[in-house]
């Protein structure tokens, strides 16, 4: 299946990834030719239910409703690139 | 005996017995990291000053008494995708190469719990997206019997220093074979449990609904003991469950005669190395001597299995990956830039190429217009496939099949052939696929002198049937204790 300059394009704006012309035209045949081999799927007859997530998909555990201690705020900040003493710093994003 | 030439039991018990010392065992174990780390390169980072001080305090309960664990005072290595909270977590990427985890996973706690030392973090192919340790942003990690080859993906790290005798026993993760193929590629024994079985809290997500923790270790007999110790519901990860109380470990030694095991026409059949085909069949004779019932049979969906993993995958990390944006935790590009230029270079710079691939491939199969022709149609395959499997239950107890078509590649050949790579996932995935229980253990060499892997696997929640077979097997057959000659602790 070969897929377009634009569809490839969209696809990088929509996973936030910036591409060079030249390595987005590398990707578009790349995923062309990958996306041709996952077309073998068309051959099988899977009319029916959705796949469950694993055989034990109905059960899920849901955790008791009470107060625990929170994360320390040092501990969390010291993972952001940008920041001050009590809060991660961002790109304005409103003049 | 030296530690390196000991299983993770057999060390526990030497410890207990007052042979050596928890700290002893540590130093010897560290001095076999200095000698093999410079041809291996199996780790991404060892904390011997912490692990000396867990050494320490394990030492105290051993001596006080009372302490239940059988791998008590054994040091064990996990994959650097498991966070810790005393030792950075990369996922072997850029994006999170600085990243101290605020948390630890509840594998760790239980390994702590179960007094075992947790000593290093071990290389991976980055955001375990690989079969080769090759696309590690720190450089590839090189197969123990020859390092010019790769040992696997994308636990690479941990089959290796097992194989080398650098570690003892480590924790991988398994989302389309990332334990059993590397551990096949090494000469080593992993298990990837039944979905559920083992909390994926704290295991850094690709691909949620597929992927498992599991143990690396030198035979199956350390494999159970490490799931013993691992196992269990977790109220921080919806999809755990309740797994069976009996220990696996106790299930070991069981009368396998008369178990019925069955060989998939289309495992042995089109592109495989007649080496691979020979040790299965060997395998398989010898399992027929100890009593058990082997004979052929059909898995017709097999051919699918590695295009609806890799839509269900690919899409899934799509999905996980989208919070790695440059701003609370991971990697952020440089420059005083607008918030959306901001994530999508930030992203563009952490990730490597094949991350970014997969993202793209992600993306592209859930995008309108396509959801139904990939997404929508993986899902039914993986339902048509987790009913093959089913259907085969009725007549079966396990299937015995390779773990990889081939033995280990030279470095720097698989990531120049995208589909090739994938494709050489196809007996690993449909487990995962179906959240089947499945164990690879060594069963041979190839004329290439390289270990060849056979993989077990069976219903959901027969994960402690599948080690009993594959225990007794090693009992009787003496490849999983074969030591690399070229790189050795």
């Amino acid at each position: 299946m070969e897929i377009t300059k634009e569809e490839v394009a969209r696809v990088a704006q929509l996973s936030r990834l910036i591409w060079s012309e030249g390595a987005l035209d590398e990707m578009r045949g790349e995923l062309s030719s990958i996306l041709e081999y996952m077309r073998t799927l068309e051959q099988l007859e899977t009319e029916g239910a959705e796949a469950p997530v694993g055989e034990s998909a109905p059960i899920h555990v849901v955790r008791d409703d009470t107060v625990c201690p929170s994360y320390d705020r040092g501990a969390l900040l010291v993972n952001a690139a940008v920041r001050n003493e009590e809060s991660i710093i961002v790109p304005k994003t409103v003049e | 005996m030296s530690v390196k030439y000991m299983t993770a039991l057999a060390l526990s018990r030497a410890i207990r017995e007052r042979e050596l010392s928890v700290y002893e065992a540590l130093c010897e174990l560290q001095r076999g990291i200095e000698r093999t780390e410079g041809k291996l390169h199996a780790y991404l980072a060892l904390d011997p000053a912490r692990a000396a001080k867990d050494a320490a305090a394990v030492q105290t309960r051993m001596d006080r008494g009372g302490v239940a664990s059988p791998l008590a005072g054994v040091p064990i290595a996990v994959k650097d995708n498991i966070c810790t909270d005393h030792l950075k977590t990369t996922c072997a990427s850029r994006m999170l190469a600085g990243f101290l985890p605020p948390y630890r996973a509840t594998v760790i706690d239980k390994l702590c719990e179960n007094d075992l030392i947790i000593h290093g973090k071990l290389n991976m192919d980055e955001f375990a997206m690989g079969s080769t340790t090759e696309t590690s942003c720190f450089g590839s990690t090189c197969n123990p019997w020859n390092t010019q080859h790769v040992p696997g993906g994308s636990s690479g790290g941990a089959a290796a220093a097992v194989a080398a005798g650098s570690a003892l026993c480590a924790l991988g993760s398994d989302t389309g074979g990332s334990i059993r193929q590397p551990a096949s590629h090494c000469g080593v024994t992993g298990f990837k449990p039944t979905y559920g079985t083992v909390s994926r809290y704290g295991l850094v997500a690709y691909a949620s609904s597929l992927e498992q923790i599991g143990p690396i270790a030198r035979d199956v007999a350390d494999c159970a003991a490490l799931m013993d110790a691992i196992r269990g519901r977790d109220a921080r990860d919806s999809t755990s469950v309740v797994s069976e109380n009996t220990p696996y470990l106790s299930a070991l030694g069981e009368d396998i005669r008369g178990v019925r095991i069955g060989i998939p026409r289309e495992a042995l059949a089109g592109d495989i190395s007649p080496d691979v085909s020979s040790c299965i069949l060997n395998m398989a004779r010898e399992l027929e001597k100890m009593g058990a019932i082997v004979k052929e049979c059909n898995f017709p969906l097999m051919k699918h299995a590695v295009a609806a993993y890799y839509v269900i995958a690919t899409a899934e990390a799509a999905s996980n990956l989208s919070r790695y944006d440059g701003i609370k935790y991971g990697y952020r590009a440089a420059g005083d830039l607008p918030l959306c230029e901001l994530y999508a270079r930030s992203r563009s710079e952490g990730f490597g190429d094949e991350v970014k691939r997969r993202i793209m491939l992600g993306n592209f199969v859930l995008s309108a217009g396509y959801y139904d022709a990939y997404y929508r149609r993986a899902l039914r395959a993986k339902a048509e496939i987790t009913a093959c499997f089913a259907a085969l239950w009725g007549e079966l107890d396990m299937l015995l099949m390779p773990t990889a078509p081939t033995t280990a590649p030279a470095l720097g050949v698989s990531l120049g052939d995208t589909l090739g790579m994938y494709s050489s996932d196809r007996y690993t995935v449909p487990a995962n696929l179906a959240g089947l229980p499945a164990l690879t253990l060594p069963c041979g060499f190839g004329s290439d002198g390289m270990p060849v892997g056979a993989q077990l696997i069976g219903a959901a929640h027969s994960d402690a049937r599948i080690l009993a077979v594959g225990y007794a097997y090693q009992q009787r057959t003496d490849h999983h204790t074969a030591y690399p000659k070229e790189v050795r602790a």
